[in-house]
Parts: structure tokens; sequence; C-alpha cells
């Protein structure tokens, strides 16, 4: 969820000045505050590689010469703000901090739904729009798997994700993400509470939930930084134009939210913070089940010590909960937006995630080496026509499929080639829809 | 029947009368002086089939058929009556007949027309009424629990206040009497006075009492919201215009069509990539431009 503050406390009391000097420093912010000049945000250079209704995924262009690390990063933000938060300013972009070592980064850019899009549920965003681009990164990557990185709303979006498809993801990097309920640490698991938090009357009255009324449960969880200390803040760095412009990127992306499509907030606020359900491995999406057990990927868990919207004892159980053997957290000092803007992140936090995701990465093939500038057009990986290729080498067939399909006695792409699919997918209970698209690439 | 439907039916029956009469009478008016005749004529066959087309649109029950066609009604009556008015010297036989029935059955479809138009504002009045009165009712007094938790509130913030006021007084108090510049003091005391206030607020805002009176202003909030979109629904409806919620179940319409055609279109995909014969087989058009 957003944070409604980009200003605070700062340490360095003004300098000996007269009252004069102050008052004119405040007239100056509070003229910049009600008409605040333009400034850029997410410039990292991008290019669409896929859309559909007001989805956009953007794939960053590499900024170092050779090979890319493999699997590709695909970077899930929240449903409620713009993603540009991700890639603020150049030097506070964990973007740039993923493509400077070397990652392929891909990141889905919801878009603003309208009211037609209401009725969209947590099913259409996770089990559509997610897979649908995972789809188009591993199509165009040739990679089998990816790293999902989910941040916020979007890091409990990838948690689903990853229950789903798990041999879709090689690695799953989760943070900032709600996904236990049962916490007083935070305000805003306070005030969801069903007793007083009627998510069927915001819905039935609003249709989509607006972000100005998000926006206004953000700004009143500390009401007096939120609404003087930010003025305070901005009078004490006037004088500075590189504070200003940080400044002011932070607050353009804070009044540029998005509203949610009003079914998806429904089920958000009952099923994630009322019932507490995909904790407890009792959520399901559209009749399936997202079992957490089914999380047997290297799992890298990144909380936020400061972070008053999702506060650490709302994250850390999914590290319990899920089956991965190779797994870890990481806890800074810092807020729920601090960790990806903040100056500590960046020294400390973005190296080692860069570092975690390049030795969890596979061996990359000479026919993935994305070209600087350039679109990259993936192919998948070529396979010997009636050669013993293995199975992890289609697409979506990941470990998990694979295992099964070892059991039943297919150790490879000729095997598979050859079986009776029915009769495979009974035994292996994998729906035979995936096994005729498995075997259908092989005869392609 | 429903009273609409009895209007309708009465209105149908004026229309036809009108009709009948009228085609008589025209077409026994011949003779050197048609002219003017053949003037009202035209004006007749001008608006009879626009007017034929709205007492459909009426009796299908399309909105703002009323609107519309009281509009065309009036156009022509204004017409028409130019009409008489210019043939009103003429000798020709039959003349009066054919002004006397178009008076006769126009007074009475102006008639139903305005009866129609009462009963629709005094519908919408009653409708605006009821409203209120269902909005009066969700704004109810305060009930005794929500006294007790606006007090319980009120309790807490006393209750901090009390135990912290000396404590941050003495603060501020210290900072103004220390050393230092008047800027810097100022800044300081602002760190003391926000430091304290946000403590509070988060104490507080963490209190049951708090996230209730916080619950109740936004339900009423949302009451209000709610009355006051379902009201200027009612009113865009009576004038036959689409309301918000309209076009929203457009919208969402058009976006489940697009939504199933992209399931379809992954099945079929899905479908195809199974089917090694069929792929790269020739579609009817391409065979026919190969032959």
């Amino acid at each position: 969820m957003a944070s409604t503050s980009s200003g605070g406390k700062v340490d360095n009391v003004v300098g000996p000045e007269d009252m004069a000097g102050t008052s004119d420093r405040a007239m100056r912010a509070l003229s910049i505050m009600l008409s605040p000049p333009h400034v850029d945000v997410g410039t990292t250079p991008s290019e669409v590689v896929h859309a559909e209704d007001k989805l956009r995924l953007l794939h960053y262009l590499p900024l170092k010469e050779g090979p890319a690390v493999s699997p590709p990063v695909l970077v899930v933000y929240a449903l409620i703000n713009r993603p540009y938060i991700l890639d603020l300013q150049p030097d506070r972009s964990v973007v740039r901090a993923l493509l400077e070592r070397g990652h392929d980064v891909y990141l889905i850019d919801w878009g603003s739904p309208s009211n037609g899009d209401s009725s969209l549920t947590l099913s259409d965003y996770v089990d559509g729009y997610i897979d649908r681009c995972v789809d188009a990164v591993l199509d165009r990557s040739g990679a089998p798997r990816l790293t999902l990185f989910g941040y916020c709303m979007g890091g409990t979006l990838s948690v689903m994700y990853a229950a789903l498809h798990p041999e879709r993801v090689r690695n799953l990097i989760i943070m900032a993400a709600p996904v236990d309920a049962e916490t007083d640490d935070g305000l805003l698991h306070i005030w969801s509470r069903r007793e007083w938090y009627d998510a069927d009357k915001i819905v039935d009255t609003l249709g989509n939930v607006p972000a100005e009324f998000m926006n206004l449960g953000y700004n009143i969880l500390d009401p007096v930084l939120n609404n003087v200390g930010k003025l305070v803040h901005l009078t004490e760095i006037v004088d500075d134009d590189e504070a200003v412009r940080n400044y002011l990127r932070m607050e353009k992306w804070v009044a540029d939210g998005i509203p949610m499509a009003g079914e998806t907030f429904r089920q958000f606020l009952k099923d994630i913070y009322q019932e507490n359900l995909l904790i407890r491995n009792r959520m399901s999406l559209d009749g399936r089940r997202v079992d957490l057990k089914r999380i047997d990927m290297p799992l890298l868990l990144i909380m936020g010590r400061r972070d008053h919207l999702v506060p650490p004892a709302a994250s850390r159980p999914l590290l319990d909960a899920v089956a991965s053997t190779d797994k870890e957290s990481k806890e800074i000092e810092a807020g729920h937006i601090g960790l990806s803007v903040g100056s500590r992140a960046h020294r400390e936090l973005w190296p080692a995630v860069a570092e975690w995701i390049s030795i969890r990465s596979d061996a990359l093939q000479p026919s993935e080496t994305p070209t600087p500038g350039r679109a990259r057009r993936g192919r998948p990986p070529r396979k010997e026509r009636g050669g013993a290729v293995g199975l992890e080498t289609l697409k979506g067939l990941g470990p998990s499929y694979a295992r099964r399909l070892e059991d039943a006695g297919v150790k490879d792409a000729r095997d598979l080639a050859s079986a009776d699919l029915e009769a495979l997918s009974r035994q292996t209970r994998i729906p035979i829809s995936r096994l005729k698209a498995w075997k259908g690439s092989l005869e392609g | 029947m429903t009273d609409k439907q009895g209007q309708i039916e009465g209105l149908m029956e004026a229309w036809f009368t009108l009709s009948e009469e009228m085609g008589r009478q025209l077409s026994q008016m011949t003779g050197p002086k048609a002219k003017d005749a053949g003037d009202i004529f035209g004006t007749w066959m001008e608006y009879s089939n626009e007017m034929g087309r709205e007492m459909l649109e009426l009796n299908r029950g399309g909105p703002g058929a009323y609107a519309s066609m009281r509009k065309t009604w009036s156009e022509w009556s204004d017409r028409m009556s130019e009409q008489f008015s210019k043939a009103s010297g003429s000798e020709m036989p039959g003349m009066k007949d054919i002004q006397d029935a178009w008076a006769r059955n126009a007074t009475r479809i102006n008639k139903l027309l305005t009866e129609q138009a009462t009963r629709q504002t005094s519908a919408q009045m009653d409708r605006f009424a009821k409203a209120s009165e269902k909005q009066s009712a969700t704004l109810k007094p305060m009930s005794s629990k929500d006294v007790q938790d606006m007090s319980d509130l009120t309790t807490t913030m006393a209750k901090y206040w009390a135990d912290n006021y000396s404590k941050v007084v003495g603060s501020i108090q210290g900072i103004i009497e220390g050393e230092g510049d008047a800027s810097g003091k100022s800044k300081r005391i602002y760190d003391a006075w926000s430091g304290f206030t946000s403590d509070m607020m988060k104490d507080v805002m963490r209190t049951a009492a708090f996230s209730k009176w916080m619950g109740s202003m936004r339900d009423t909030d949302l009451d209000a919201m709610l009355q006051a979109r379902r009201m200027s629904e009612e009113t865009l409806r009576a004038m036959g215009s689409p309301t918000r919620s309209d076009m929203d179940e457009v919208q969402k319409s058009l976006k489940e069509m697009t939504m199933e055609l992209r399931s379809l279109k992954q099945s079929m995909k899905v479908k195809g990539a199974n089917r090694p014969d069929v792929k790269g087989a020739d579609s009817p058009k391409r065979k026919a431009k190969k032959n």
C-alpha cells in the first residue's frame, strides 16, 4: 500500500538565520506545493512488449553489454499506485539496480481501471493478467521459468500466482506484502476489521474504489507528518534544487493513485484482511485452492522494520507457510516506500537482492543474449527432433510437473511424444490441455 | 391493464381516429381550388410517418418516448394550424369538415399528452419524496452506543493529554529558555509539538473506539452518497436519459465479452497446438487462391 508521506523530521535544524528567512522559505515552499513544477519519473528506457485492456507489460532495455542473467525478472506491483515508484529517479531505481547487474527486467503497469472493470476479481488478475504476462515474458526470453518479484499488494498476488503455477516460477521475491492479518502492528490491520469496516458497503456504493478514498486512509495514519510535516520538510530543503526535485517526484507519485476494481477490493479486503484465508491456506480463486505448500522454489522475503502500512509481522509468517527449502528474509531499517526509494535500501538491499537472484539463475544460453538498446525477440529453446530432450525444456513444464511425469514413467520428450495423453493425465493429474500443448510444441 | 398501458392505448386510438378522418377528408378534396388542400396534405404526410414511428416507440416503452412524441406533436400542430389558417378563406367543399376533424382530434391528443406529462411529474415528485424520507431514515441520530464510543475516544485523548502534557510543556519551556536563535528554536518547538501530537494520535487511533467512530462516519458518508446517486439516477431515468448505472452495465458487458473472446482464443490456441495435422492446413480462401 502506498505511503502518503514523503516528508519527515529533519535532524539538521535550521542554522543561524532570522525568522524572516524562515518565513520567506515557508512562503516559497507553500508556493511550490500549490503549483509544483514538472518533474520526470520512470525514465529508464523501456518498450511495451504486451498490452491488453488497460495493462502494459514493459521490458526495460539492458544497460550493460553482454548476456543478461536468466531467468528474466517480472515485477508485479500493487493495484493501487503507479509502478514507477520502482523507477522513481535514476539514482533510486530498483529497476536500474537490477539492470546494472545484468538482469533482464519486465514490469507490469496495470493502468487505471474504468467502471467497466469493476467486476474484475483477484482470479482475473492472478490467473488472467499475470499468467498472460508470464506467457509473454517466457515466450520472449526463451526461458522456461522466471523470477517473480512482487511488491506490496503485488507481492500478495505473486504469492497466489506462485502457489497456483509453481512450475513457471524459478525464484520468488516478495517485498512488503500483506499475507497475514493476525497482527495489531499496523493501523490498517486494525481499521480494516470486519466489526467496523464494511467492504460491501464501500464497493456497492462506489463501484471501483477511488484512489482518493484510499489515500484518505493512508493520510490519517500519520496526520501530523502528512499534513504539516511535509510543508515543514519542504521549507527546510527549499534552497536545495535537487532535494526539492526528489521531494516533488515522491509527491507526484503519491497524488498519482489509481482506483482499484471494486470486486478485487472486496475480495482482497475480506479474504486477506478480514478472514486471513491466504496464510491459513484456505484461500481459493475461482474454486482453485491457493495452496502455499506448493511454493517450493527459492523464496526471498523483504520487509521494512519501519513499514507502518505492512509491518514485518504481516509478511514474516509466509516463510513458515511455504514448502521452499531455500528461503531467507531480509529486514532493513526502512519504511514501506523507503524499501524501494531509500538511500539505505539502494546501498544495502538492492545489490544483495541482485546477487541473490544471480546465484539462483540458470546457465545462460548463447541465443538468449540480449543486445543493448535493441529489443530481443526471444524464441523457445530449440529441441532436437527425436532426440532425448529434457522435459524441462518445454515451456511451462517446471520441476513439479517434471517429477510427476517422471513418476509416471515419462522421462524425456520422446516418452511424452509417444504417451497416451488421457491415461497420463489420469495418472499424473496434469490437465490434458497442458499435456496436449506440450506434445503439440514437440510436434510443431 | 396498467394506467400506463391505458394511456398509450388512448393515445393510439386518438391517433388512428385522426388518421382515418384526415385521410378520408383529404381524399375527397378535389377540384380547381385543391392547392390549399395539397399543402395541408403535404404537411400531414410529412409528420404522419414520424408520428407513427413515435407511436411505435411509445408502445415499446423506449426511454424518452413521451418527451420525443410531445416535441414532434407540438411541431406538427403548429405547422398544421399554419396551413389551416392559410386555407381559412378557401371555399373548397370539405375544408371545414377537415378543419373540424383536426381540431377535435388534436384537442384530444393534446389533452392525453398533457395528462401524461402531469402524471410523470407527479410520479417523479413522489419518488423524490420517498427517497428523501429514506435518506432521513438512514441519517438517524446517534445511538447510546455511538455516544459511548465517542465518550471513550475523548477519554482516551484526555488521558493521553493529562499523562504527557507536563512533559511536552516542560520540553517546550526548556527550548524557549535555552540557547539558540529564534529560527532554530521554532523548529525544535515544532518537533516537540509534532512528536507529542503524532504519538497521541497513534495511541488514540489504535483504540476500538476510534475505529468504530471512523467506520460510522464513513458509513454515514457512503449512505448519503448512495442516496444522492439513486435520486439523480431516478431523475435521469424519468427524463429518458441513460444513467451512470446503464453505462456501467454496457461497459461491463463489453468487458465480459472481450474476456470471453480472449479465453476462447486461448483455448483454440491450445487445441491448435495439439493438432499438427490441422496446423498449416489450407484455409478455404488459401485453397481457392492456389487453384
